[in-house]
């Protein structure tokens, strides 16, 4: 087995962000790391108010940490990376190429997440001219940044201000002007004799090039973070240490009755905990003219704004008030110059980033606000408010946490299967359905008298109008609050059809109807050209027009602007010999007189290639043959290099292809099937709309061509109106508008639940989802446990039935099952504890519920309850029994009159505790596999004589398995640990025989392979194994598309979906371990992790290709894909349409 | 004895990869050492702390400053030894 890794959609959840002028630009960016190993760069647009996504890079390492530095006298920022690479990597958005690059690497330490390796924090001093790593513990490494003669960033050789035996909590850079660089941080000695936590100042002495610990004092054993206050000149510099519940002020010299100290005011609630202070998650600073102020936010995800009262360098006073609400305790957040901020929402906040324009700064909300010289230690409160000084304007989304997922057909009418991700993240929680395509919001609907054939757009001084074209007639429509008819304001025939209409130079508009081509000037003058015959189809450009005649044997007559702009015919007819079904011409490029070729599509199932420079014109240059005769063709310039030629065929093949556009060749063919519909091509802005059973939008994207799947219903035609599309379907005209196409190949839509989900089923018929929910701990509303088990339909959202289970209990697993005893009934067993307790796990009491559907699946309704002695872990229908996993042992169950009776068990099959069950698929009476928490998964066979349970299969190696998911065959297994592994594991030659063989249930009588040890007689070989760096939560094996092969599908608990494509041929596994192996050296990831060294962080990498580094090729310049393609002797079209063939076969 | 400065040499390695054992490390240390390792490597690594935090219903800032704090002293102060060294 050899798999291809493909990341579909990478990881919502943003670890880091900062904040910048990354591309040297006038407008601020933001640089991201999300899911830890990928670096965004995102442009909040001000004026929209929309956040957009402008370049997004794999960097193989974990991101722990980001800072950003600019030089004095500078106008870019660059961004510092703290990773596991032990390394300080700075990077610079090169805003030419579009790209992060490296501009310094300097290695430090080992690679990995290491304790005493620096690279989990990291901070930059305020005036760009140092920056400290630091690590959990002990190493701090200070670089100084300096400029050479060329005024590149160079970093001198590395300080270190290393302190034995403590664990560090915060670094920040302090804002001390000019003045020596110091850092900030919070440590806590581990070392005999001292205690406490302290405050260090660590300051850089540039004369003297080291770093001396300044001055020290001892804050509250709760502080936590560190927010480095303006300086020199524009504040009074220190830094307000974080503290559970307190915020204190503290700089250099302030003892201990200086400090400044304010309490964050707490909601006024019956249920709280008066001992625990809330946490500090995220906080910002806004610098203004002459003024600055903090928002801090909390873990409740409440902001407070922190003014700080100052004058010259002393502190008066610190104030802290109330200031707003978000959604979730963000993992950073940022405030724009512009009046925005941006909350990013890390692992366990809900997954959606949002961007939140500013209406007030909070000083008109009434509230009360604590002052330090006021605040006498007791509580302060606050009430909530709804966002008053915030208004929410642009949200990303994303699911995360990803706790569980299945793959389903369950949404009637979609071909294609969708992703039903359960996210948890407590009174956050929710369902999200993950369908491919782009999202699309629909800005206008307006029913025509009949169905239009076509629509166009057409760019006027008074902005632009659409023309509807019908059987027989023409409309002219106009958009201002709503549509309007404009009959004259064109000038265009109006009682005939339209068969293209385009505005030209000069202020005219050209229009051609089946009997003359018009050419209306800008002064309302009307030029008419004849045909012999009826004209069956047209294309118009800027300059230009080509008409093909009816019945003509494929004449077309072409037309072109002179310099006194009137539209002359050429002097020659272009002949192709066959009827024309449809032309297209390329747009003008910008200072062009004309586009260099037409494309014509004939009814013998050809495309050809004629030129239309004046040395050459008419003449053929190519020909291309394809499957069906065209009902559509389009030409784009999607700078690129060259023209793409789309044809969309009768049979509902989408076909690409690249045009030399110098002497019209033809190459590099695609072929992509749509759906059983003629394709219409329709050319938007720099994209093309193919529209067949679904519309689909081919675009350009970091260098890529790709064609995505609107999540729309199927349309007729389309034409570009500003920055949306209008369109029709049937007799309505729409008008919308495609939302960020980089975000993501998944749109996701979501429906909220109440508590962390734990498990999910669909009923068969009925489709819909029973969840069991639960929260405890902090998340859940009372304190104690609350839990729910619902019955809801995925189509409306609504949940049809709802269970609460009594306080106190906790909804832990939930499967269906269907009983020997009662075939025809289905039901749901789940698995409860009252009184979880975690560490070690226990509980008060366990129990199994046991629903049965109702009302055709959508209701369910409770039968009995069964006690069990332990906490259960996995349930699972096994041969016609309920096999319920509780602790190390199995046990099975029948169903009974009053509760479940116990028919087998087995008290300790797994070494720890199982993890998961799964049924065999080709035995499901005799085998299941068992996943243990720590020790990997187990086949165990059931001896059908002795009611018991038998391990026959085993691992060599310790696996924290979270997830597994046995293939068809029934010998291999996929699963996924807590360290973010993904690995394949095959049982040995004489198990794979025996089970292939005509008595599979004689394994359970073999031997253990040692003697005397408690060790399973097999032990499995791993086929495959490779390191995600992101824990996988759920496997599934399925096909992506109707006619795709079936791939392993897995998704992770950050928000990512990956897929792992199982390699047919060994020719296709050669030349991706080549193409692999020539970019790890030719192209190294910029974070500077060697990426071999990264995919084997616990166990070496193995028969697994990475797609996302061979895919990191469409990024490269052309000199590096010179570089790859020489080393794996291939041209680089070859190495291209190899990669797309794999996507285009197995997912998207 | 310490001929070619070996002692001294073999301190300053000890020093710097804490953990490193020798015939006289006691369970308490051995302990305390690992759970430190594995503690600084859930901090780090996001995708186990949102885990962790998920697991326990705390927010994963809550998870992280617990395990740092944890690291302090993960296995309790060190056992009152007997007094023979």
């Amino acid at each position: 087995m050899f798999l291809y890794n493909l990341t579909l959609q990478p990881a919502s959840a943003i670890g880091s962000t900062v904040l910048g002028h990354f591309s040297g630009e006038k407008y601020q960016e933001l640089v991201v790391a999300r899911g830890h190993q990928r670096l965004e760069l995102w442009r909040p647009d001000t004026t929209t108010g929309k956040l957009s996504i402008e370049h997004s890079e794999d960097v193989f390492c974990r991101i722990r940490g980001l800072a950003s530095f600019r030089m004095a006298g500078g106008n870019k920022d660059y961004v510092v990376i703290g990773a596991d690479t032990g390394a300080l990597a700075v990077l610079e958005f090169n805003s030419k190429e579009r790209r992060f690059v490296t501009v310094q690497y300097h290695e430090f330490g080992r690679t990995g997440l290491r304790r005493l390796v620096a690279g989990q924090y990291v901070a930059a001093d305020p005036r760009g001219r140092a920056v400290m790593v630091a690590a959990v513990e002990r190493s701090k490494i200070v670089y100084i940044i300096t400029r050479d003669s060329e005024a590149r960033v160079m970093l001198a050789s590395p300080l270190e201000a290393n302190r034995s035996g403590s664990v560090c909590f915060d670094v920040v850079g302090v804002d001390v002007g000019y003045e020596n660089p110091v850092f900030a941080a919070i440590e806590s000695s581990y070392e005999e004799g001292e205690s406490g936590k302290q405050l260090v100042y660590y300051e850089l002495d540039l004369g003297l090039n080291h770093v001396v610990r300044k001055w020290s004092a001892g804050v509250g054993d709760s502080a936590h973070k560190l927010i480095a206050l303006p300086g020199g000149g524009d504040g009074p510099s220190g830094v307000l240490v974080c503290l559970e519940g307190r915020i204190e002020y503290r700089h250099l010299g302030s003892d201990e009755i200086a400090v400044h100290s304010v309490p964050i005011p707490r909601r006024a609630n019956p249920l709280e905990d008066p001992g625990r202070g809330l946490l500090v998650v995220a906080s910002a600073v806004h610098r203004m003219k002459s003024a600055f102020f903090i928002l801090a936010q909390t873990e409740a995800g409440d902001l407070y704004k922190i003014t700080v009262d100052f004058a010259e360098d002393s502190v008066r006073r610190v104030g802290i008030k109330y200031f707003d609400s978000l959604a979730f305790a963000a993992s950073g957040i940022c405030i724009l110059k512009a009046g925005f901020l941006f909350a990013a929402a890390g692992g366990d906040s809900g997954g959606s980033h949002q961007l939140y324009q500013f209406e007030n700064l909070g000083d008109e909300v009434e509230g009360w606000e604590y002052f330090s010289d006021e605040w006498d230690g007791g509580p302060a409160y606050f009430q909530p408010h709804e966002l008053s000084s915030l208004a929410l304007v642009d949200e990303i989304e994303g699911a995360c946490p990803v706790l569980k997922s299945q793959v389903l057909h369950v949404a009637a009418g979609e071909e294609a299967p969708q992703i039903y991700a359960a996210c948890g993240a407590g009174a956050r929680s929710s369902l999200k359905i993950m369908r491919h395509g782009a999202e699309v919001s629909e800005l206008a609907v307006t029913e025509l008298p009949a169905a239009p054939r076509a629509v166009w757009t057409v760019g006027t001084e008074a902005g632009e109008l659409i023309v509807a074209a019908f059987a027989a007639s023409t409309l002219v429509l106009t958009m201002g609050d709503e549509l309007a008819e404009a009959d004259d304001a064109l000038g265009v025939a109006l009682d005939e059809a339209t068969l293209a209409v385009c505005a030209v130079d000069g202020g005219g508009v050209v229009q051609v109807t089946p009997r003359a081509v018009r050419h209306v000037m800008a002064d309302g003058r009307v030029t008419e050209w004849a045909p012999p015959s009826a004209i069956a189809c047209a294309a118009v450009n800027g300059r230009q027009a080509v008409v093909a005649l009816a019945r003509s044997g494929g004449q077309c007559a072409y037309f072109e602007l002179d310099a006194a702009g009137v539209l002359r015919e050429h002097a020659q007819r272009l002949a192709v010999g066959s009827d024309v079904t449809c032309v297209a011409l390329a747009p003008v490029g910008a200072g062009r007189l004309r586009a260099p070729v037409v494309a014509v599509a004939c009814e013998d199932r050809t495309v050809r290639v004629h030129a239309l420079e004046p040395h050459a014109c008419l003449e053929a240059l190519s020909m291309q043959a394809v499957a069906d005769v065209a009902q559509s063709v389009a030409l784009a310039d999607h700078g690129l290099g060259g023209l793409s030629l789309y044809a969309g065929l009768r049979n509902g093949l989408l076909v690409r292809a690249r045009v030399d556009a110098a002497t019209g060749d033809v190459d590099d063919t695609r072929t992509r099937f749509l759906g059983a519909r003629a394709v219409q091509l329709c050319a938007v802005g720099g994209a093309v709309l193919a529209l067949g059973a679904a519309p689909w939008l081919c675009h350009v994207q970091q260098g890529r061509e790709r064609a995505t799947p609107l999540s729309y219903d199927a349309l007729d035609f389309a034409a570009p109106l500003a920055e949306n599309i209008v369109c029709v379907a049937g007799a309505s005209l729409r008008i919308l508008g495609v939302e960020r196409l980089a975000a993501s190949a998944l749109t996701c839509a979501s429906i909220p639940l109440a508590f962390t989900p734990r498990g999910f089923c669909v009923h068969p018929a009925s489709r819909f989802f029973a969840l069991a929910e639960a929260d405890h701990g902090r998340r859940a509303p009372a304190g104690a446990c609350a839990s729910l088990v619902r019955v809801l339909s995925p189509f409306d959202g609504e949940t049809a039935f709802a269970d609460e289970l009594p306080p106190g209990h906790a909804a832990l697993c939930l499967a269906p099952v269907r009983f020997a005893a009662d075939p025809l009934a289905l039901y749901v067993a789940v698995g409860c504890a009252a009184g979880l307790r975690l560490r070690p796990r226990a509980c008060d009491s366990a129990s199994v519920r046991l629903y049965r559907w109702s009302g055709d699946g959508l209701a369910l309704e409770l039968v009995h309850v069964t006690p069990l002695d332990e906490v259960p872990q996995a349930l699972m229908e096994f041969n016609g029994l309920l096999l319920v996993a509780a602790g190390r042992g199995l046990a099975l169950f029948d169903l009974g009159k009053r509760r479940l009776l116990r028919k087998a068990q087995s008290a300790a099959v797994a070494p720890h505790m199982v993890a998961s069950v799964q049924g065999h698929p080709t035995h499901p009476a005799h085998f299941v596999f068992v996943a243990d928490v720590q020790e990997s998964v187990l086949l165990v066979a059931f001896n059908h004589a002795t009611r018991a349970f038998h391990v026959i299969v085993d691992d060599s190696l310790p696996r924290h398995i979270t997830c597994m998911r046995p293939l068809d065959d029934g010998f291999t297994v996929v699963a996924g640990d807590k360290f973010g592994s993904l690995f394949v594991l095959r049982a040995p030659e004489p198990v794979v025989t025996c089970l292939e063989g005509r008595d599979p249930g004689r394994l359970v009588y073999e031997k253990p392979r040692m003697a005397g040890a408690d060790v399973a007689p097999y032990c499995w070989q791993s086929v495959a194994e490779f390191h995600v760096a992101d824990i996988v939560t759920a496997i599934d094996v399925c096909a992506l598309a109707p006619h795709a092969r079936p791939v392993i599908l897995y998704t992770t608990l950050l928000g990512s979906v990956h897929v792992a494509v199982p390699m047919v041929s060994q020719g296709d596994v050669d030349f991706f371990v080549a193409l692999e192996a020539a970019l790890r050296k030719h192209s190294p990831p910029i974070s500077g992790r060697d990426h071999l060294s990264f995919r084997s962080s616990f166990t070496p990498v193995r028969s697994v290709v990475d797609g996302d580094l061979c895919e990191s090729f469409y990024l490269l310049s052309h000199e590096q894909r010179e570089l790859v393609s020489d080393a794996v002797d291939r041209t680089q079209q070859d190495i291209l349409k190899k990669m797309e063939d794999v996507r285009s076969m197995f997912a998207f | 004895m310490d001929k070619f400065g070996m002692h001294s040499q073999t301190e300053q390695l000890h020093a710097r990869h804490i953990g490193t054992g020798n015939a006289d490390t006691t369970k308490h240390q051995w302990l305390t050492n690992q759970h430190r390792d594995t503690l600084a490597h859930y901090v780090s690594d996001d995708s186990l702390a949102t885990y962790i935090s998920i697991a326990e219903g705390e927010s994963a800032a809550r998870t992280k400053f617990n395990m740092l704090q944890r690291m302090r002293q993960p296995c309790g102060p060190p056992p009152a030894q007997a007094a023979e060294d």
